[in-house]
């Protein structure tokens, strides 16, 4: 056999130098590839094989003063599902289901899709429909519930469903609900801030998400290379509010309770702050909502809030639900009435227009101003009166002839420096600056109606700020609603200081204007925000709203306390009273001077009682007696007898033995023979003390006068504002109903033929 | 390696009576090819590792691939320490035959896979590709031929048919029964290399070559079989997502091996990105993991095993030992130049595997009997 021949050779050697040239192009082409567009291709496989996840930042906490949790947030987890890959496994079961049909075995296996739907239906409550919908979609992500409790997952987790995945995310919770509903507000699901401190704060409360980049196949599945890159999230800081849980509770209470009483058609509003700081220690809105579920909306609720449309149909959820968010205390602006009376005192005071000791006025019903009489609420007239009765009558003739001495520019220069011209710069959202007159428009009439409060429009918080002002020396302070900030662990990282904007008034002033004030509770209009034991003081406020003549009115009272030492203001007022009380010091004041006590109380203050209950008498406890020994020892004692029944041992006596009544009240003796009869009670709102005293004595019923301020003096123009027992509610003949007096007074007086 | 040669011929000649020992072979083509067969089977393992995870089953294709190799492996120590080559001369007419009914049966009775027939059922091995035989059994039949023509017969148009005949048959088989383009294209090239190699008259071959070429491509184009590879790779921008997606993703993976590549294991395009990663792909799963020096690395080494075979056929004294030496050498290149090519998108893809490399049985076998054979030649060679 022969050797290959030379030139068989030179082919062969050519060709390995065509496949060497060749494999050379494959080495061109693997360093253009590699090396030349290397970078660009890599991250264009990045970019596919890559998504960012984000890890959600817990949102910081809210505090009450007293680091009490307000808002907080809690880990959940939302429950997505693959639907590609429960297809793709149904498939792969459809196969194994086939191949052992064929092979005629028996098959076992659980369907892999029943057995999803059924777990996600069972476990979470969604419709199976829905689910059975997502799953069939192609893609590689689907939400089926939201916010899944930790519990809920773990028990999806331990039936290893296929397909079937968590995402962590964070719930807010508020765990007091509705409570200070207007200032917390609340967030969204997605953990965006929507209303309220909530929304306000969001940067702050929010922290910043991280990420985790993932990598991923083409069917969304994970690969092996997980936390290829993490960015922790930093969780967001706290915030500690100034407000105080207990004070607000106090507030809350008792703005509920007068709201639901005096049948307030447009909503209510109180506000505490503590005057020396400029501290919100409570702010309440009445109606409220619950924070935990912000949107829900029920019917019957709704109509009770919001009425009925002019065309008889109903208001939508949405309107419902933007009238329950608003914040009426810093967002709505109203026309503050008598209570502004505080500030043209103080005004003229610091102006020197007047002096509070010496000045008299002389009412006599009406005053003209231009071509307009104005009345007072009393239209017989105050008669003379000395500076301090002016302001505890409320008295409109003296207020416009104060005005008219502080003069247009004066008052525009106190109504600038109290800050009715600016907004606070409150931290809540939508606060509003209130409207004033033009300069042009502001003449005799419009200064006239403004010293005691009508035609122009403040907000709840610049009044409460500004009679801060009146009553704590003079300095006009920055409301704040924020005490301090924390970091996520709730250590305080920053404290907000007290800002005072300016100088108001001087000390002196402020000590005439917190005696008057005082007096207006003690001897005044004001009389009804008086509690026994504590120096409470204040002023009334009733408005008439726009349009003039529709009768609507808002009655409100801002009070303070101790009137020698304020640590505290109250701002209370109801807009549109739908019943037939109707004045601030009747509605309003009750309220304040209740919230100002219970406050005073919880601070540390004790109250301090003189005895002024002289007229009231012990009842003896006569229970076992002899009827005969029983009327002899009670009558006695100043009080009247009556025995019911033909028995001769009192089982039972009304009023029970040692408590205390007016003399010659009635004591009704039980014998065993009685008949059970019992009475009704009524009505006695509105009535005179006359009027009330006959019409218990009518029923066999017993009443104690109260109300009346320092001096308990009932005079006659008071009424009854509230009563101990209800309406309606059978009673044993001889029961004790206390019932409250103070005056109710509508302290406008546009005429209706004069006003223009 | 004339110089090889030349110090064997002069070598006492105490030394031919002594028998040659199992490492008496063309010692740098083992080592490159233990090399390429160590570094192929560990590519294999990361890319089915992805692959097959779904499954769950990740290490069974490397189990099996392993298994095979270890037999290959010994088969081609048993053909080089104890086959006389020249003996296949003495084989190839049957098995030519019988690997060509092989076939045909196939077509029909074998393996459904994607509408083609090409692989039997076998018990215990699993499955076989015939074709893959067929290709060597090609090779050792052509060299028979042209050992048995005297040189003045050769470039006669009798002995060309004779020749073309042999080449025919197979490819007919593939293109027509098969569907299997890329088998065929291989049968048809070697051939083609072996016949201009050996001293065919260029004139009658390059119109006969010229008819044979538009005919087949003439039943591709009539089938509609795999045109739209063909259209999709004339117009790479297009279709990213479709037609274009698979070759798309190979320059994504190899791009993303940039010098010194993500280090074995770490790939990514593995996952589900690349379809047949771990098939007709996976060097592009080398230029990812291992980068522009370990995808150098490889087709250095295939080159050095190109440069051996050449060297041992040209080394052989037989023109039987020479052709057969440098058919296997020219499947080999080709196999390996057009899987890169397909890779790195300078064709367009045809379903090439990489030797060593690429899962599929009968594949490594065929390839690891081929270096068996091609060992046994540089062995008589070293027989002076």
């Amino acid at each position: 056999m022969a050797k290959v021949s030379a030139s068989e050779k030179r082919r062969i050697w050519g060709l390995f130098c065509v496949f060497l040239c060749l494999m050379m192009v494959v080495i061109c082409a693997l360093a253009y590839y590699q090396l030349i567009r290397g970078s660009e291709y890599k991250e264009k496989a990045i970019e596919q094989q890559t998504r960012d996840q984000l890890v959600e930042a817990k949102r910081g906490q809210i505090y009450d003063r007293n680091m009490k949790v307000l808002a907080q947030s809690a880990s959940c987890e939302d429950v997505m599902v693959n639907p590609r890959q429960i297809q793709s496994a149904v498939r792969k079961q459809e196969l194994r289901r086939a191949a052992a049909l064929t092979e005629g075995k028996p098959f076992e296996e659980e369907d892999v899709r029943e057995k999803v739907v059924r777990a996600l239906v069972d476990t979470l409550g969604v419709n199976e429909e829905f689910v059975r919908k997502e799953i069939s979609l192609d893609y590689a992500s689907r939400r089926i519930k939201k916010k899944v409790e930790p519990s809920v997952a773990n028990r999806l987790r331990e039936m290893d469903l296929t397909g079937v995945f968590f995402v962590e995310t964070t719930k807010r919770y508020y765990p007091y609900s509705s409570f200070a509903s207007h200032v917390i507000g609340f967030a969204g699901d997605d953990g965006n801030g929507l209303e309220g401190l909530e929304k306000m704060l969001d940067n702050t409360l929010s922290g910043t998400a991280g990420r985790i980049q993932v990598i991923q196949d083409v069917n969304n599945n994970l690969t092996p290379y997980e936390y290829e890159n993490y960015i922790a999230p930093e969780d967001g800081n706290g915030v500690v509010l100034t407000i105080d849980e207990v004070i607000q509770h106090y507030v809350e209470k008792y703005l509920e309770e007068a709201y639901n009483l005096y049948n307030i058609r447009n909503g209510a509003a109180a506000i505490v702050m503590d005057p020396n700081t400029g501290e919100i220690l409570a702010m309440a809105v009445e109606p409220n909502f619950d924070l935990n579920s912000p949107r829900s909306v029920d019917p019957q609720v709704k109509l009770n809030v919001m009425g009925l449309k002019e065309d008889g149909t109903e208001y939508t959820d949405g309107e419902y639900l933007n009238k329950v968010w608003r914040n009426k205390a810093v967002v709505d602006s109203y026309e503050p009435g008598s209570t502004f009376k505080s500030i043209v005192a103080a005004s003229a005071i610091e102006a020197g227009v007047i002096n509070p000791a010496t000045e008299s006025f002389n009412c006599t019903g009406a005053k003209r101003v231009s071509v307009h009489t104005i009345h007072c609420h009393k239209r017989a007239g105050h008669g003379q009166e000395t500076f301090t009765q002016a302001l505890e009558n409320s008295c409109n003739p003296a207020f416009m002839e104060i005005g008219a001495k502080l003069g247009y520019k004066k008052f525009r220069e106190y109504y600038e420096a109290f800050g009715f011209t600016s907004k606070t710069d409150f931290v809540l959202p939508g606060e509003s600056k209130g409207i004033f007159f033009s300069e042009s428009n502001f003449n005799e009439a419009e200064l006239a109606t403004s010293s005691f409060g009508q035609g122009f429009q403040i907000t709840p918080l610049q009044m409460v700020t500004a009679f801060s002002a009146v009553v704590n020396g003079g300095k006009l302070l920055k409301p704040q609603l924020i005490k301090a900030y924390t970091d996520s662990s709730g250590n305080v990282i920053e404290n907000v200081e007290t800002v005072v904007v300016r100088e108001v008034i001087s000390e002196n002033t402020s000590r005439v204007m917190r005696a008057a004030l005082e007096s207006v509770v003690a001897n005044g209009t004001g009389n009804a925000a008086y509690v026994d034991g504590y120096r409470i003081g204040g002023k009334t406020g009733t408005s008439e709203k726009q349009p003039r003549g529709s009768g609507k009115k808002i009655a409100s009272f801002v009070g303070f306390a101790p009137a020698d030492d304020p640590q505290l203001v109250c701002l209370l007022l109801l807009d549109e009273p739908g019943g037939n009380l109707t004045g601030g010091g009747a509605i309003a004041a009750p309220a304040v001077g209740k919230i100002l006590a219970d406050s005073l109380e919880y601070l540390g203050y004790e109250p301090t009682y003189t005895d002024n209950s002289e007229d009231e008498i012990e009842v003896p406890a006569t229970i076992g007696m002899t009827t005969w020994d029983a009327k002899k020892l009670i009558e006695s004692s100043g009080l009247n007898v009556s025995i019911q029944g033909e028995g001769v041992i009192v089982t039972n006596q009304l009023p029970k033995g040692t408590s205390r009544i007016a003399k010659e009240s009635l004591v009704i003796l039980y014998t065993e023979a009685t008949e059970e009869i019992k009475v009704e009670i009524p009505s006695f709102m509105g009535m005179t003390q006359k009027q009330a005293t006959e019409k218990a004595k009518e029923l066999n019923l017993n009443i104690v006068i109260s109300g009346g301020g320092m001096h308990d003096e009932v005079t006659d123009d008071m009424v009854v504002i509230s009563q101990s027992t209800p309406q309606g509610t059978m009673v044993m003949p001889g029961s004790v109903i206390t019932v409250d007096f103070a005056n109710n007074t509508d302290e406008f007086y546009f005429d209706a033929n004069t006003a223009g | 390696m004339a110089k090889n040669s030349d110090k064997d011929n002069i070598v006492p000649m105490k030394r031919k009576k002594r028998s040659l020992g199992i490492l008496d072979v063309d010692f740098i083509l083992l080592f490159t090819v233990l090399v390429l067969l160590v570094t192929g089977l560990t590519m294999l393992f990361s890319t089915t590792s992805a692959t097959n995870m779904s499954s769950g089953k990740v290490y069974a294709p490397i189990i099996k691939q392993s298994g095979i190799a270890l037999v290959g492996l010994v088969l081609m120590f048993m053909i080089s320490t104890f086959v006389n080559y020249k003996t296949l001369k003495r084989y190839s007419g049957i098995a030519y035959i019988a690997i060509a009914i092989m076939m045909i049966l196939v077509a029909f009775i074998g393996l459904d896979s994607h509408g083609a027939r090409r692989q039997i059922a076998l018990p215990f091995i699993g499955s076989l590709q015939p074709s893959e035989f067929s290709k060597y059994i090609m090779i050792i039949c052509l060299a028979t031929r042209f050992s048995m023509v005297k040189k003045s017969e050769i470039k006669t148009w009798k002995e060309l048919f004779t020749q073309l005949a042999i080449i025919g048959v197979p490819v007919a088989i593939c293109l027509l029964l098969q569907r299997h383009a890329s088998a065929a294209l291989v049968h048809l090239f070697v051939g083609g290399v072996m016949l201009i190699a050996v001293g065919a008259d260029l004139k009658k071959l390059i119109p006969v070559g010229l008819l044979g070429g538009a005919g087949i491509f003439g039943v591709i184009m009539a089938t509609g079989f795999r045109v739209d590879r063909i259209t999709g790779f004339l117009n790479q921008s297009a279709d990213v997502q479709g037609n274009n997606w698979q070759a798309t993703q190979a320059i994504y993976a190899v791009g993303s091996g940039g010098l010194f590549g993500l280090g074995l294991g770490n790939g990514r395009q593995k996952y589900s990105y690349l379809p047949e990663a771990e098939n007709d792909y996976i060097f592009a799963i080398v230029g990812e993991e291992l980068g522009f020096i370990g995808s150098l690395f490889v087709v250095l080494l295939f080159c050095i095993v190109i440069w051996r075979g050449i060297t041992i056929a040209l080394n052989c004294k037989d023109t039987f030992g020479t052709y057969t030496a440098f058919g296997i050498t020219v499947l080999i290149g080709f196999q390996v130049l057009i899987n890169m090519c397909v890779v790195l998108r300078l064709i367009p893809s045809t379903g090439m595997q990489l030797p060593l490399f690429s899962l599929g049985g009968s594949s490594m076998l065929v390839t690891l009997i081929g270096f068996g054979i091609l060992l046994a030649i540089s062995r008589e060679n070293l027989r002076k």
